[in-house]
C-alpha cells in the first residue's frame, strides 16, 4: 500500500453524534412530508379522542370517570404506537424494495446510523402524535388524574412504542413494500380490538387479550400510574411479556436484514 | 422428474383435495348426528340421522390421515426442490400465514355463528358458553389445528431427518428403508404395521368414544399424542414413499386388495361400535384400536392407489378443484355451520337437509374462490400459483475450461487503490465472477465493459463491501471492504436505487456529506452535479436523468479518492451526458480514481484510461485505451492454408495468430502485406477472407470467443 492510501485512511472523520442527528432530521422530515404516513399518525388518534372523550362519551365520562382514562389509554395508545407501524415499519419495507438500504450499507455512515434515525424519528412522531391528545384531555377535564399519574402514564406509553418498533421493523424487514401495509394493518388492527383497548371485552374473551403487545402496555401503563381499578395482570407478566415480543421481533429483524439486506 | 411422475402428481394432488373436500362434507354431517347432546356442534337438527353418522364417521377414519400421507409425499418434493431455507419459507406462506391470518379472520366468525345456533338450541337461553379448560396452552384452534399439527410436523420430522443424515452418511440404512418401504407395500403387511403406533397411542386413551377415531386436537397448542402418532407415522411413510422409486407403483398396483381390507375392517368397527360406543378397558378395546390402525391405512393406501391407477394425467377440471380445495377447506366452517344454523328448525327430512348444506356452501365456497381467490394474492399465497419473481437465470455458468490464455491485467506505475485478486463469487449455482484479477489504480479511470449480466455490478458490490467473495482477495485502499475506514474515502452510484422520494435534492446531498471528513459544500457538489436548477424539488419529483444526477451528486459529494459509477449514464439525454463526462474529467484531474462500469463504448473510449472488458464472469481483455485504438486499427485475415501458425506469427505486422483444423486467422496491423506474403507462401491457399475489426466487433468477437 503506498502512502497517499495510508494517509487518507487516518484523516479524522466526522463526529458520529452529528451523522446520527442529521439522519434523524431527515428519517422525521420524510415521514412528516409523506402524508399517507402523516395523516394517519398524527390525525387520527386525536380527531378519534375528540370524537369519543368529547361528543359521543361527554356524560358517560362525566358519570364514571374510569371511561375517561380508558378512553384516553385506548387512542393514547393507538397514537404512540402507530409510527412505530407505519412509519417505521412500511418506510423500511419500501427502502429494502428501493435498493436504499444497499446504498446505505456501501456509504461510508456508521452501519446502526439508519436504523437508530428510525427508532428516534418514530419516538419523536409519537410524541408529536400523543401530546395534543394528553393537553387536550387534561385541558378538558377528561382526564381525572393527579399530575404526576399523568406523567407516569405518558413515560409508559412512550416506553410501549419499543416492543411496536420491533414489531414494526419485522414487518418492514420480512414484507415487500407493496404488502407491508397491508401487514402491518393484519398484525395491529385485530390487536386493537381484541386486547379490550377500545371496548371492554365480554369475559369469554379474556383468554385470548393476553396474545395482544397492545394489552401488555395499557396494563403497564395502568401499574405505573396505580390505577388499580384496571390492573388485570401482575406488573411483572405485562413487562416479560413486553420484553419478550421485543427480543423476538428483533432477533426475526435482524436474521432476515442479515440475511437478505 | 420424468414424465410419468409428472403424471402420478396429479393423481395425488387430486387425493390431497379429495380429503379436503370430505372435510367440508364431514362437518357438514355433524349437525344430524343422533344422540349428540346439544352445545357440542353449533346446531341440532330436528331431522337426525343414523346414516350421516355412521357415513361420517368413515370418513373420519382416514380423512386427516390421507392428507398428511399427501403432506409428507410432496413436503420431500417441495425441500429436494427448495433445500431447508426455502422450504420454511414457502411453508410460512402457505401454512403459516393462512393458519395465523385465517385464524384471526374466523375465529370470531365462527363464535358468533355457534353463539347464535346454541341460542337457538335452547330455544333463546343458552347456558353459560363453557369456558376454555384452564390447563396450559389451551387455545381454540378451530378446523385450523391440521395448518399447526403440519407445522410441528415439519419440525419434529426434519429435526429426525438431520439426525438420521448425520448417522447415515452413506444412506447404506436410508436404501434398506426404500426397499423396505416398497415391499411393505408389494406384501400388503404395511397396512397392518403401520397402524400399530396409533393403536398404542389409541388404547393408552382413558376417555375415548370410537367414533372420535383419533382425538381432534383443535383444543391446545400442546401436541396431543394419538394425533401426533398417527398423523406423524401418515406424513413419515408419505416422505418414504417419495424416497423411494418403486412406491408409488406398488400402491397403483394394490389399490383393490387395500379397499377391500379397509372396507372389511371398516364394517367391523362400526357393528362393535354400535354395541358399546364408549370404550371400555378390555380385550374390545385392543382388538378396536388396531382393526382402527388397519382401516386408516387400507384406506389411505387403497383410496391413493385407485387415484394413481385411475385418475393420473392432467384434467383441467380436477386441477381447478384440487387447487380450490385448500381455500374451501380453510374457508368452509363458517358457511357450513351458518346454513346448519339457518335451516336446523325446518321441518324437512335430513335427505333434503343436508344435501341443501352441501350444495349451498359450495356454491358459495367455489363462487367465492373463483372471484375472490384464484386471481388476487390470497390464490397466490394458497397455491402459489404465479411465481413473479424471476430466478437468477440470466448468467449460465461459466465454462469447465477457461478461455485461451486471457490477457492479464498488467502491472502500471501508479499505487493500486482497490484490487481483485483471484476473485470467484457464487449466487446459488451461479458463478458471477470466476478467478477474475482487476485493479484499479491512483488516479485512473477503469472502464469495466461487458454485456448485460457479465458480472460486472457484482464485482462492483464486492469493492462496496455489500458481498463477500467465495474465494480470492478484495481489498480497498490496502484494507478490507467491510471496514468503515477504507469506505469512508469512497463514493459510490449504483443501479437500481431509488432516494427518499420525499427529500429534495439538496437535502440527499447534505446528508450525503455528514458521512464524510472533508466534504465538498452542498452548493459545490450540486454545481459540479449540474442541478442546482432543480436542487429544490423534491427528489420524487423529478425526471429519471434528473434522478441519476442527483445519484451522482451524493456520490461525489464526500470527494472521494476512489469513486464507483456503475452503469452512471443510462437514461440521460445527450446534454446530461456531456456534463456529466466533464464532471468525471474535472474529478479524474483531481486525482481520483474512477471504476465506471458500462456498456456504451464511446464512453469507455472518451473517458477511460484502461479498459477491462468482462464477460461471463471473466476478464478476456484487458489494456490501455491506445491498445485497444490499436486493435481497432488491426484488420483480421482468415484464410484455409497448411501454414502453420507459429511461422506466420513471426511475419511484420502479425499482432497474433491462431489456427484451428482448416482455418488460420490472422490478426495484423498490414493486412496487404501478410495477404501479399501469404500468396507467395502457399500457393494451395483458398477462401482468403479480410475483415476491418472495429472496437465494437473486437469486443464481440472476444466475448463470443469466451462463450
Amino acid at each position: 500500500m503506498n502512502a497517499m492510501a495510508l494517509n487518507s485512511i487516518e484523516a479524522a472523520p466526522r463526529s458520529g453524534l452529528g451523522i446520527y442527528l442529521k439522519e434523524t432530521q431527515y428519517e422525521l422530515l420524510r415521514m412528516v412530508r409523506n402524508p399517507g404516513i402523516a395523516i394517519p399518525v398524527l390525525v387520527l388518534p386525536l380527531g378519534l379522542y375528540a370524537l369519543f372523550a368529547l361528543v359521543i362519551g361527554g356524560e358517560w365520562i362525566a358519570k364514571d370517570p374510569n371511561a375517561g382514562i380508558f378512553l384516553f389509554t385506548a387512542f393514547s395508545l393507538m397514537a404512540v404506537t402507530m409510527p412505530a407501524m407505519f412509519g417505521i415499519g412500511v418506510s423500511l419495507a419500501l427502502e429494502r424494495d428501493m435498493g436504499l438500504l444497499r446504498l446505505k450499507r456501501a456509504q461510508p455512515a456508521p452501519p446502526a446510523a439508519w436504523v437508530v434515525a428510525k427508532i428516534l424519528a418514530g419516538l419523536v412522531l409519537a410524541v408529536l402524535a400523543y401530546a395534543p391528545i394528553v393537553v387536550l384531555a387534561v385541558s378538558t377535564g377528561k382526564l381525572a388524574l393527579e399530575m404526576d399519574q399523568v406523567i407516569a402514564l405518558s413515560a409508559a406509553l412512550l416506553l410501549g412504542t419499543i416492543p411496536f418498533t420491533a414489531l414494526g421493523l419485522m414487518i418492514g424487514s420480512l414484507a415487500s413494500g407493496n404488502a407491508a401495509p397491508g401487514w402491518a394493518n393484519v398484525v395491529y388492527l385485530p390487536g386493537c380490538y381484541l386486547s379490550g383497548m377500545f371496548f371492554p371485552l365480554p369475559k369469554s374473551m379474556y383468554w385470548q387479550a393476553p396474545i395482544w403487545p397492545q394489552f401488555h402496555v395499557n396494563q403497564l401503563a395502568m401499574h405505573m400510574a396505580d390505577i388499580s381499578k384496571m390492573q388485570f395482570e401482575p406488573v411483572t407478566m405485562a413487562i416479560g411479556t413486553l420484553i419478550g415480543y421485543t427480543v423476538l421481533f428483533a432477533a426475526v429483524t435482524i436474521w432476515r436484514l442479515g440475511k437478505k439486506g | 422428474m420424468n414424465n410419468t411422475n409428472d403424471q402420478r402428481l396429479h393423481a395425488l394432488d387430486a387425493v390431497r383435495g379429495f380429503a379436503l373436500l370430505l372435510g367440508v362434507a364431514f362437518h357438514a354431517a355433524l349437525s344430524f348426528m343422533p344422540g349428540w347432546p346439544p352445545g357440542i356442534w353449533a346446531m341440532n337438527d330436528n331431522s337426525p340421522s343414523q346414516f350421516l353418522s355412521d357415513a361420517a364417521f368413515v370418513t373420519h377414519i382416514f380423512r386427516m390421515s390421507l392428507f398428511f400421507f399427501i403432506a409428507g409425499y410432496f413436503g420431500r418434493l417441495l425441500y429436494q426442490k427448495l433445500g431447508a431455507s426455502a422450504f420454511w419459507a414457502n411453508r410460512g406462506k402457505r401454512i403459516a400465514i393462512p393458519l395465523i391470518a385465517g385464524w384471526v379472520v374466523l375465529f370470531p366468525l365462527i363464535s358468533y355463528i355457534w353463539i347464535t345456533g346454541i341460542t337457538k338450541v335452547f330455544g333463546g337461553t343458552p347456558p353459560p358458553m363453557p369456558e376454555m379448560p384452564k390447563t396450559p396452552g389451551a387455545f381454540p384452534l378451530t378446523h385450523l389445528w391440521f395448518l399447526y399439527q403440519l407445522l410441528l410436523t415439519y419440525v419434529a420430522f426434519l429435526s429426525i431427518r438431520a439426525i438420521v443424515a448425520r448417522l447415515d452418511p452413506a444412506q447404506k440404512l436410508r436404501n434398506l428403508v426404500d426397499k423396505a418401504v416398497t415391499f411393505s407395500i408389494r406384501s400388503m403387511t404395511g397396512m397392518f404395521v403401520l397402524g400399530l403406533p396409533l393403536a398404542a397411542a389409541l388404547m393408552s386413551l382413558g376417555f375415548w368414544f370410537y367414533w372420535q377415531g383419533i382425538p381432534t386436537p383443535d383444543q391446545s397448542l400442546i401436541p396431543q399424542v394419538p394425533a401426533s402418532v398417527g398423523f406423524g407415522t401418515a406424513f413419515i411413510f408419505g416422505w418414504l414413499v417419495n424416497r423411494s422409486s418403486d412406491a408409488l407403483a406398488a400402491i397403483s398396483q394394490r389399490w383393490f386388495p387395500h379397499l377391500v381390507i379397509a372396507i372389511v375392517a371398516t364394517g367391523w368397527l362400526l357393528h362393535t361400535m354400535h354395541a358399546t360406543p364408549m370404550a371400555q378397558p378390555g380385550l374390545t378395546k385392543t382388538l378396536y384400536a388396531l382393526v382402527f390402525g388397519v382401516a386408516v391405512w387400507g384406506w389411505v393406501l387403497g383410496l391413493t392407489g385407485a387415484a394413481l391407477r385411475f385418475l393420473s394425467g392432467f384434467s383441467p377440471t380436477r386441477r381447478y378443484i384440487a387447487d380450490a380445495s385448500y381455500w374451501i377447506y380453510l374457508a368452509h366452517l363458517p358457511v357450513v355451520a351458518a346454513f346448519q344454523v339457518w335451516v336446523g328448525h325446518w321441518p324437512l327430512h335430513w335427505g333434503v337437509k343436508y344435501p341443501l348444506i352441501l350444495v349451498s356452501s359450495f356454491a358459495i365456497l367455489f363462487v367465492s374462490y373463483h372471484y375472490l381467490v384464484r386471481p388476487t394474492f390470497i390464490g397466490q399465497l394458497l397455491n402459489g400459483r404465479k411465481h413473479p419473481r424471476k430466478r437468477a437465470t440470466d448468467l449460465p455458468p461459466s465454462p469447465t475450461t477457461p478461455p485461451a490464455s486471457p490477457p492479464p491485467v498488467e502491472q502500471g506505475h501508479g499505487g493500486v487503490v482497490a484490487r481483485l485478486r483471484g476473485i470467484t463469487k457464487r449466487y446459488g449455482a451461479v458463478t458471477a465472477l470466476s478467478n477474475i484479477d482487476i485493479e484499479v489504480r491512483s488516479g485512473e479511470l477503469l472502464a469495466v465493459l461487458g454485456p448485460n449480466g457479465a458480472g460486472k455490478s457484482t464485482a462492483i458490490s464486492l469493492w462496496l463491501g455489500l458481498a463477500e467473495a467465495d474465494e480470492g482477495e478484495v481489498t480497498l485502499f490496502g484494507g478490507s471492504p467491510q471496514e468503515l475506514a477504507q469506505r469512508r474515502h469512497l463514493g459510490v452510484m449504483m443501479q437500481d436505487v431509488e432516494l427518499p422520494k420525499e427529500l429534495r435534492a439538496r437535502e440527499l446531498v447534505a446528508l450525503a456529506t455528514s458521512y464524510y471528513s472533508n466534504p465538498m459544500s452542498v452548493d459545490e457538489a450540486l454545481g459540479r452535479a449540474g442541478i442546482t436548477e432543480f436542487a429544490n424539488r423534491p427528489y420524487g419529483k423529478l425526471s429519471g436523468g434528473q434522478k441519476r444526477q442527483v445519484q451522482f451528486a451524493v456520490a461525489i459529494c464526500g470527494r472521494p479518492k476512489v469513486l464507483f459509477l456503475d452503469e452512471p449514464t443510462v437514461g440521460l439525454d445527450i446534454h446530461a451526458r456531456e456534463a456529466l463526462w466533464k464532471s468525471i474529467r474535472a474529478l479524474l484531474a483531481e486525482g481520483c480514481s474512477i471504476v465506471l462500469t458500462t456498456h456504451y463504448l464511446e464512453e469507455a473510449e472518451s473517458l477511460a484510461n484502461r479498459v477491462a472488458v468482462v464477460t461471463k464472469g471473466r476478464v478476456i481483455a484487458s489494456g490501455s485505451v491506445d491498445e485497444m485504438r490499436a486493435l481497432v486499427a488491426c484488420r483480421q485475415v482468415s484464410c484455409e492454408s497448411t501454414l502453420s501458425a507459429e511461422e506466420v506469427r513471426t511475419w511484420p505486422g502479425v499482432v497474433e495468430a491462431t489456427r484451428d483444423e482448416t482455418k488460420l486467422r490472422i490478426t495484423t496491423t498490414d493486412a496487404e502485406g501478410v495477404v501479399r506474403r501469404l500468396l507467395a507462401s502457399d500457393a494451395q491457399l483458398t477462401r482468403l477472407e479480410v475483415k476491418q475489426a472495429g472496437l465494437n466487433e473486437a469486443f464481440n468477437e472476444l466475448t463470443r470467443e469466451a462463450a
